[in-house]
């Protein structure tokens, strides 16, 4: 399901003495079934944007479309039901969102909200418990008594069940171990196998090269840059300085290589990228 | 959360900042008094005038008291209309049914909302100029006296302090769960009285739970800082009347001179 | 050298978990940095709050500068230990910067002519002078932080604890808060004991010595080259090698030790010629 942002503009607190205007012009589409990363300094505008994709918050200006649903300043709050059933958000910290009794009650909230039956709900809950790799013994738990890991993935699996095509994490990995971290990008390459399309806020470089397809790169409330990682990541260094962004750390490692006089051919993004390289670049010696 | 006013500070050096919070305080109750006091237009205009004065020697811009006044816009309309529609008098102005406008009734609801208006923006310059931490501290003396009949003074200054801090917090924090819920689905329920309050259990728990988290992480935070009760401590804002104090108090009392004159003459 | 924390056969358990903490032993030195580390649930913030007394343990014994920890002595030890948490909104007692930062001093009943110095001087040492009047919301997530951490040095610790500082930061405030925590251990030298709980396995190098506990145990405790050497214990546990450590990992041939960031470069470019 494609996401097309025209010409959007926003500024909370519209209409008032205290309009905030963050978005500025933002014109950018996110194709249907590929990652898209959304990168940028703090306070740039990325979560902003994100929330425009379920009507959260409604442009100001301009207008976005998912799929064939167009979100405009005056769409209606109860024609955004339909909307938020095709997206799903996971928010940084989604493990404060708990509320039931249960984690396989917490977790089927979202399908019965957009009506499912019981049965209907408990079969898409577990199957999303399933994904995010929640044991069965702890279906029945309350999820309060779950660790930080575990809370994290109930959250996940909630936000997952009612099967949206568009999935959209806001920062999913703060505070992950580096385990729950590779999981994590794991996840998000198989919601892509599944035919979703997602959109992937991070400021840790290496999770957007090992994940995204294209990367979005928000400045001031602007989007000033959308490319393939490999085009991107192969900008000047002063941009990156300018735009407050990092290097992956293979890219990072590679310049302070050249620095000490090994000079790799090009800029390597992951790892084994830059283990190859190096490789090569000894081994013809 | 950020066009909250109440119980906002924003820094500066204006005349007023500088007041010691009691007076400040003082200032604020002996003002509402005699507030309450005013019965005709000129009285009216007379404490309207005082209160714009004040907002000028704030040195903060007029919209931000605007903004305060706005999350309460609501309670003055209903308020209004309440006046409007049920005080009754000669003239009649307009009769729709049940419902009775009438001269007196338009001029109560006038003078109301003014009441109330003149309430929030008075209230409102005292917040904005003082620290929470110097309101808590001013309550804490000009209530000491209470301490004699063992009002656990100190105790309830700090609650009140942290409280204060917490607000905009918490605000965003419903903010947040709100959108995680609707995100999930929530909203629009339909159905009786018991469906809909139902329906909000998925705000309140997690608002429940992350405002206990909070509380206990800041314990944890403020113990580790060596606190261990509210009464054992030093201050570090120390309060003493200066100069402008005394010519504060001067002004107050001008004030109410001018008011019951006015009160008397027209 | 002396012993900034001795932790000695520790026991102890939430309510009706099972044990976390079974005869559990670790001895910080006076003037170390030491980089906590371990998997989700691994039970590093609970060991923290053991320390400051903010729980207390089932069994064992926990002395803090010789002193053991007690009902009676908590206190005490508390005023040499100053704690970061994680979650900077939920730290922070004072309305503006500068009250947070005397929320500690008014604690300890310092004279308030005193304070305004010792302010300032806690505030400089982290470079936030200049926001003294600030609301904290007002601050950027870095900021905060380094509030907290002022706010700690003004009641001059001898142990300062960073639980995931951090975990909530984006790359720029981590930056500036690490940046900070190595002035601080240049400024203070031995007279600081550093303990930095984290998941970055870059932030731990810079420690003098890193500790990994898994559910309760010890799994390794040694210099950052020794810990790191062991990759596939760290893997098993959850947890990763610095960026040049699963580098090397790579290299054919491998080098034969464990080298750090600088030192990877240098024999990687004495390789080339
Ligand atoms: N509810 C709100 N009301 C008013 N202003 C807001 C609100 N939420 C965010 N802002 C402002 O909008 C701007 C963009 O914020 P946003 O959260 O979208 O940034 P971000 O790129 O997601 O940053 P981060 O990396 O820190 O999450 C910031 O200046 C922020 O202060
Ligand atoms: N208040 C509590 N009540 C019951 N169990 C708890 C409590 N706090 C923590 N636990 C449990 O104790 C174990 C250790 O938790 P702890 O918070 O110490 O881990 P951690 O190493 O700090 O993890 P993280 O990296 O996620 O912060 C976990 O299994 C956790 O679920
Ligand atoms: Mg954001
Ligand atoms: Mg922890």
């Amino acid at each position: 399901m494609a996401i097309t942002f025209e010409k959007v503009n926003f500024s909370y607190g519209a209409g008032t003495t205290l309009a905030h205007a963050i978005l500025h012009d933002v014109t950018v589409n996110m194709p249907s079934g590929q990652v898209t990363a959304i990168v940028g300094q703090t306070g740039s505008g990325k979560s902003t944007l994100v929330q425009h994709i379920n009507g959260l918050l409604k442009p100001t200006q301009g207008r976005v479309v998912v799929d064939d649903f167009e979100l405009t300043a005056r769409t209606k709050e109860k024609q955004l039901m339909q909307l938020r059933q095709k997206v799903g958000i996971v928010f940084q910290f989604p493990e404060n969102q708990l509320f039931a009794n249960s984690v396989l009650e917490d977790v089927m909230y979202a399908p019965l909200n957009f009506g499912a039956d019981k049965v209907a709900a408990q079969a898409a809950a577990e199957t999303a418990l399933r994904r995010v790799g929640v044991a069965e013994a702890l279906w029945q738990k309350s999820p309060f008594e779950l660790s930080g890991g575990q809370m994290r993935r109930v959250a996940m699996a909630g936000t997952l069940a009612s099967d949206p095509s568009v999935v959209v994490l806001d920062e999913p990995a703060a505070g992950l171990d580096p385990k729950g971290q590779a999981e994590l990008l794991q996840l998000v390459l198989e919601l892509k196998s599944l035919g979703k399309t997602v959109v992937f806020i991070s400021h840790h470089m290496d999770h957007v090269v090992a994940v995204a397809d294209q990367v979005v790169v928000m400045h001031d409330g602007r989007v000033v840059a959308k490319d393939t990682p490999a085009v991107l990541f192969n900008r000047d260094l002063d941009w990156f300085k300018k735009m407050k962004l990092d290097l992956p750390k293979a890219g990072q490692f590679a310049e302070k290589l050249t620095a000490a006089g090994m000079k790799l051919p090009e800029r390597p993004l992951t790892l084994t990228q830059l283990a190859t390289a190096i490789n090569t670049e000894v081994g013809h010696e | 959360m950020n066009n909250i006013m109440i119980g906002r500070f924003v820094p500066g050096d204006s005349f007023i900042h500088r007041l010691d919070p009691r007076t400040k305080m003082i200032g604020t109750f002996l003002y509402i008094l005699v507030m309450l006091w005013a019965n005709s237009w000129a009285s009216y205009a007379w404490t309207a005038i005082f209160v714009l004065g004040l907002i000028r020697l704030t040195g903060q811009p007029f919209k931000l008291y605007w903004d305060g006044l706005k999350p309460i816009f609501w309670l003055i309309l209903f308020t209004v209309v309440l006046q409007l529609a049920f005080t009754p008098g000669t003239p009649v102005l307009y009769r729709l049914g049940p419902v009775v406008i009438t001269t007196p009734g338009l001029i109560n609801a006038i003078y109301v909302m003014i009441r109330f208006v003149l309430i929030i923006l008075m209230s409102t310059i005292l917040t904005l100029t003082t620290p929470p931490t110097s309101i808590a501290n001013a309550l804490e003396m000009l209530l000491g006296p209470l301490k004699k009949i063992k009002v656990p003074v100190a105790e309830l200054a700090l609650m009140l302090s942290i409280a204060l801090r917490f607000v905009p917090l918490l605000m965003d924090e419903t903010q947040k769960i709100m959108n995680a819920q609707k995100s999930r689905g929530m909203g629009f329920s339909t159905g009786g009285p018991v469906k809909r309050a139902k329906a909000i259990i998925p705000l309140l728990i997690p608002l429940f739970v992350g405002a206990l988290q909070r509380a206990l992480d800041l314990a944890n935070a403020m113990e580790v800082r060596g606190f261990r009760d509210a009464v054992q401590r030093t201050k570090y804002r120390v309060l003493h009347y200066e100069k402008n104090d005394g010519l504060a108090f001067a002004g107050l009392f001008v004030f109410v001179v001018v008011f019951v004159v006015t009160k008397r003459l027209f | 050298m002396t012993q900034a924390i001795k932790i000695n056969n520790l026991n102890y358990q939430y309510d009706d978990t099972q044990t976390l903490f079974d005869d559990f032993n670790l001895t910080i030195e006076s003037g170390q940095w030491v980089a906590l580390v371990g998997h989700n649930g691994s039970g590093k913030s609970t060991l923290a709050k053991l320390v400051l007394g903010l729980i207390a343990a089932n069994a064992g014994e926990i002395t803090v500068f010789g002193v053991p920890l007690t009902v009676e002595t908590v206190h005490e030890i508390r005023g040499q230990i100053g704690m970061v948490f994680q979650n900077p909104d939920n730290q922070f007692v004072g309305a503006t910067v500068a009250d947070d930062v005397a929320f500690g001093l008014e604690n300890q009943q310092l004279p308030s002519n005193d304070m305004p110095s010792r302010i300032d001087e806690a505030l400089n040492i982290v470079g936030m002078q200049a926001f003294k009047d600030r609301e904290p919301h007002t601050l950027s997530g870095g900021q905060k932080q380094r509030v907290a951490l002022a706010s700690v040095l003004a009641l001059a610790p001898k142990i300062i604890i960073l639980d995931e500082a951090t975990a909530m930061l984006d790359p720029d405030g981590r930056d500036t808060v690490m940046q900070t925590l190595q002035a601080l251990k240049a400024r203070f030298g031995k007279a600081l004991t550093l303990i930095t709980i984290t998941h970055d396995m870059d932030e731990a190098t810079l420690a003098d010595r890193v500790v990994v506990i898994n559910d309760g145990q010890l799994i390794l405790d040694g210099t950052p080259a020794a810990v790191f050497s062991q990759r596939d214990l760290m893997h098993d546990n959850g947890l990763a090698l610095p960026f040049a450590g699963e580098l090397a990992a790579q290299m054919q041939p491998a080098p034969a030790n464990y080298l750090d960031e600088r030192e990877l470069i240098q024999w990687l470019s004495r390789l080339k010629k």
